[in-house]
């Protein structure tokens, strides 16, 4: 089994590629894949919450549902965190520099980006 | 080296498929090999296109067929757009994609 890494680049506006890239987590931990997720760029806002009926409200639940189905760390950039004044308060999000972001992606097997 | 192809744009949404066959022309000549091509998310709108109206889709499909590489859309992903599927991309599962990500060093995405 590999590990797979999938990359949130793209912010809620770009409602397709958030349920996009939900599908394809929950795939990949369907198969047994290891998984982690990375948010950089606007892909950081998927993580805040906003209005119960918001569109990416509902991808910020299915994220935090990603960490209970499996998946083994979700890391955010503290640097495009900050530049968007978002402090998301979740015990399973590492919010990490962006040089983290690098390493991690040398560290899995396989990337998909969204 | 063997890679899959994860295609995540329409072929009139951008260079995502122009990007992809460019790629696999290159690592077809190149002595690499090709396991799957992957149509996801806007990627399967690809499935409902007449052939004879994109050069570069076609060429993508024509390059598979010759390599005997599979080309799917993920059926999810179709029943959700709606797309009416008209070319030789069939309909697949993720479950086939994630099968390909143990087959395959190294998995390459397009998007627009």
């Amino acid at each position: 089994m590999k590990h797979v890494g999938i990359l949130f680049t793209q912010g809620g506006h770009r409602g397709v590629d958030a349920a996009a890239g939900i599908d394809a987590a929950l795939a990949t931990l369907a198969f047994d894949h290891e998984l982690s997720i990375a948010f950089a760029g606007a892909g950081v806002e998927l993580l805040a919450a906003g209005d119960q009926r918001e569109p990416h409200t509902v991808h910020a639940r299915m994220i935090a549902a990603l960490y209970h189905h499996g998946a083994t760390r979700l890391l955010a950039s503290r640097e495009c965190l900050d530049e968007r004044g978002l402090k998301p308060d979740f015990a399973w999000l590492d919010v990490v520099p962006r040089t983290d972001i690098c390493a991690w992606l040398g560290g899995v097997e396989h990337v998909l980006a969204f | 080296m063997r890679f899959s192809l994860f295609i995540q744009d329409s072929q009139d949404a951008g260079a995502a498929v122009a990007s992809a066959l460019g790629f696999a022309r290159a690592a077809l000549s190149a002595g690499h090999s090709i396991r799957q091509m992957f149509f996801h998310g806007d990627g399967v709108r690809c499935a409902g296109v007449d052939l004879n109206g994109d050069a570069d889709l076609r060429a993508l499909v024509d390059l598979a067929d010759a390599h005997t590489i599979p080309l799917l859309a993920c059926s999810t992903w179709i029943e959700k757009l709606g797309v009416v599927t008209v070319n030789r991309i069939q309909r697949g599962s993720l479950g086939q994609w994630c099968d390909a990500l143990d087959d395959s060093d190294r998995v390459v995405s397009f998007r627009a």
